[in-house]
């Protein structure tokens, strides 16, 4: 089966400019080849910390910022070489979800203007009978009352302003939806509506996701297969069941174990791995394994070599040394999370 | 037995123009030395305003705590009532006897001052210590929360650090005068989680180390699980259900302290499962409906409900709850409290 969006090897370097003729001194290497494959129909979840670049390569997959290098192709198009109107007819088929409802929705604009613009836009409807028709479908799709069609965002609760950049997102009825932390500015409560929302467009319109979130309880509930990204690069790919069964990569297994369970007295039996230290600066990686400065169970050759990201078992990626040495097996670290 | 800190009624509200905001209605909770009270609930339950209260941080107007004591004993001594206390009373215990840590370190830090000056000022403030003494404590304290290379990071700006290190740094301050009460609202909430479970394990460290009490207000129950004692819910500014930690989980009385449990995915959970969100949303603590403020939302809502807030239900008795025997004997003792109108616990707990 072909994938719907395969993306390989894909950078997305920012120059670093100083002094006052503003030369070019280094650059930061937000994604730093990064490679994956969405199946029509299935979710990809992207995770990592602050600064991994999970949000870039999302954004850059979207075109919304450059890519240095690669390829990302939608359906066999490559995405990353698209100009101009041939751009804009493709961007009907990848819509993004912000995670900030409050910051990507337009104060000025009703839900009506807001839901109605992209279908003036790509001509998909005209004329104000046709357009109201379209955007009270929409709105009661993703749980809205159409009767608020008037009203303005400031005027509706965070969930209720996130179903409506949902409901933007799909207005065209796009194959490749982003969703970039798209519940974690909402309060508990509400996350499970619109986690549960998703799922149900995912089903009714055959939506294809990247889901990019640092939340892996959600992205383990939503997604098929799972990326865990470190410092621009992919450290570890395969599917959820595998990933919180028998996660192999050192990070990924601190990572795990860094979340805690609602549970009192699991959460007081629990062995943990706690990192030490903080995710060193993009500007200035630590070369080999970037992981290297915080990893507990490191050897000489990760300070020196970067570590290929290659399958271990099938269809489950790792890039350490360490585990490759070991024959794919992952280092005993710790793995109690039951 | 004296509590450390004990809340009685607590009432505060915010006079504006669209009317009278109760952000806290009338909330009790006690915590003793070395015990962790989480206190959980999403934006606007009331949970922050009921902790700046304790500190009388409340802007005032349009705030005012209009009903209520908090006890505070301090040293074991009488408790004192810090609603009644003078300015100049609570600036002695702020920062020295009480202290607290904020979600975002980068708006509670003075972005213009050294982290040493910042350091040293509550030294001359509580401590009458000065200069080179001041000095060696503030480097001892960044020292004692995990700060790599204290003494050149001690004259850095705030900038200059990363995210958990400020954080860091907030709780060295807080610490710095070797606090009995520590009020630590939303701590981790903007960290990642591996720094998160760093700054945990710091918090529970000082906890045993100096018998600090701790008030963790968080909306992660993952994070009340791994720290707390003793679990106080909150919704639209009331406690809905108190009592220790582990009962709160295992056996919740409250038909939102069982909505919530359902509606996050947890790691160690059945992935296919469907997430059981609670319907509708939070009210306006200005519009409150009457009786049960959950009632709107509510799957079991009584006709009793739209009456009156429901009394206050004892489920198990404190002593009959003691949950970690390898701690201190007298921490996590509190009764299971619960405030619905449905005793039936079978009609609560089932989906």
């Amino acid at each position: 089966m072909s994938a719907l969006l395969e993306v390989t090897d894909l950078k997305v370097h920012f120059p670093v400019r100083r002094g006052v003729l503003m030369r070019q001194v280094g650059s930061v290497k937000a994604v730093d080849g990064v490679s994956f494959a969405v199946g029509k129909g299935e979710t990809l979840g992207l995770v990592g910390e602050s600064g991994c670049g999970k949000s870039t390569t999302a954004r850059a997959i979207l075109r919304l910022i450059p890519a240095t290098g690669g390829s990302a192709k939608l359906e066999g198009t490559e995405l990353l070489s698209l100009r101009g109107g041939k751009l804009r007819a493709k961007r009907r088929d990848m819509q993004m979800v912000f995670q900030d409802p409050y910051a990507s929705l337009n104060p000025r604009m009703t839900v009506f203007d807001i839901l109605a613009e992209p279908l003036i836009v790509h001509g998909v409807a005209k004329g104000k009978t046709e357009l109201e028709g379209r955007v009270q479908k929409l709105m009661s799709q993703v749980g809205l009352s159409p009767a608020y069609m008037r009203r303005y965002p400031h005027e509706f609760s965070g969930g209720q302003r996130q179903r409506i950049g949902i409901a933007r997102a799909v207005a065209l009825k796009p194959k490749l939806v982003l969703l970039d932390e798209p519940v974690s500015a909402l309060d508990v409560s509400i996350q499970a509506q619109i986690l549960n929302l998703l799922v149900d467009l995912q089903e009714q319109l055959g939506l294809t996701y990247v889901f990019v979130a640092h939340d892996l309880a959600v992205v383990r509930h939503v997604c098929k297969s799972i990326a865990v990204m470190y410092l621009g690069r992919i450290v570890e790919r395969t599917t959820t069941e595998r990933l919180f069964k028998a996660p192999k990569h050192p990070y990924t297994q601190a990572l795990l174990s860094a979340i805690p369970i609602p549970d009192p007295v699991r959460e007081k039996k629990r062995r943990r791995l706690v990192l030490s230290g903080e995710v060193p600066s993009p500007l200035n990686p630590p070369p080999g394994c970037h992981f290297h400065t915080r990893c507990p169970v490191a050897v000489d050759k990760c300070k020196k070599e970067v570590p290929r990201l290659e399958p271990v078992e099938d269809g489950h990626m790792v890039s350490c040394h360490v585990v490759k040495d070991r024959g794919g097996l992952a280092p005993d670290l710790m793995s109690d999370l039951g | 037995m004296t509590h450390l800190l004990e809340v009685k009624g607590l009432k505060t509200h915010f006079f504006t123009e669209e009317g009278v905001v109760r952000a806290v209605d009338g909330v009790s909770y006690h915590v003793s030395r070395g015990e962790v009270l989480g206190i959980v609930g999403e934006s606007g339950s009331g949970k922050s305003v009921s902790s700046l209260s304790t500190m009388r941080l409340i802007p005032e107007p349009p705030g005012r705590i209009v009903a209520g004591e908090i006890l505070f004993s301090s040293k074991g001594g009488p408790p004192k009532d810090l609603v009644r206390a003078s300015e100049r009373e609570m600036q002695s215990i702020r920062g020295d006897r009480i202290a607290m840590i904020f979600q975002d370190p980068m708006t509670s830090l003075n972005p213009y001052l050294r982290i040493s000056r910042q350091l040293t000022e509550v030294l001359e403030l509580h401590k009458n210590m000065k200069g080179s003494e001041a000095r060696a404590r503030g480097i001892e304290m960044l020292t004692s929360v995990g700060i790599p290379d204290p003494s050149r990071r001690f004259d850095d700006y705030p900038h200059q650090l990363s995210g958990g290190m400020r954080q860091r740094v907030m709780i060295a301050m807080a610490l710095l005068c070797d606090p009995e009460l520590l009020i630590a609202d939303e701590p981790t909430t903007a960290l990642d989680v591996t720094i998160q479970a760093q700054i945990l394990e710091l918090i529970a460290e000082r906890r045993d180390l100096s018998k600090v009490g701790v008030v963790l207000i968080t909306h992660d129950l993952g994070v009340v699980a791994r720290l707390a004692d003793r679990v106080a819910v909150m919704y639209a500014g009331r406690i809905v259900e108190q009592g220790p930690a582990q009962r709160i989980f295992e056996d919740p009385r409250h038909p939102y302290t069982v909505g919530l449990a359902r509606s996050i995915p947890r790691l160690d959970d059945d992935r296919s499962r469907r997430l059981v969100p609670i319907q509708g949303m939070p009210p306006s603590l200005s519009k409150l409906p009457s009786g049960c403020p959950f009632r709107p939302r509510c799957k079991n809502a009584l006709p009793a409900c739209a009456e009156s807030f429901p009394a206050e239900r004892v489920v198990a008795r404190g002593d009959e709850t003691r949950a970690d025997a390898s701690r201190d004997p007298a921490i996590g003792v509190g009764d299971h409290v619960v405030f619905c109108h449905e005793e039936d616990k079978d009609k609560v707990q089932a989906s």
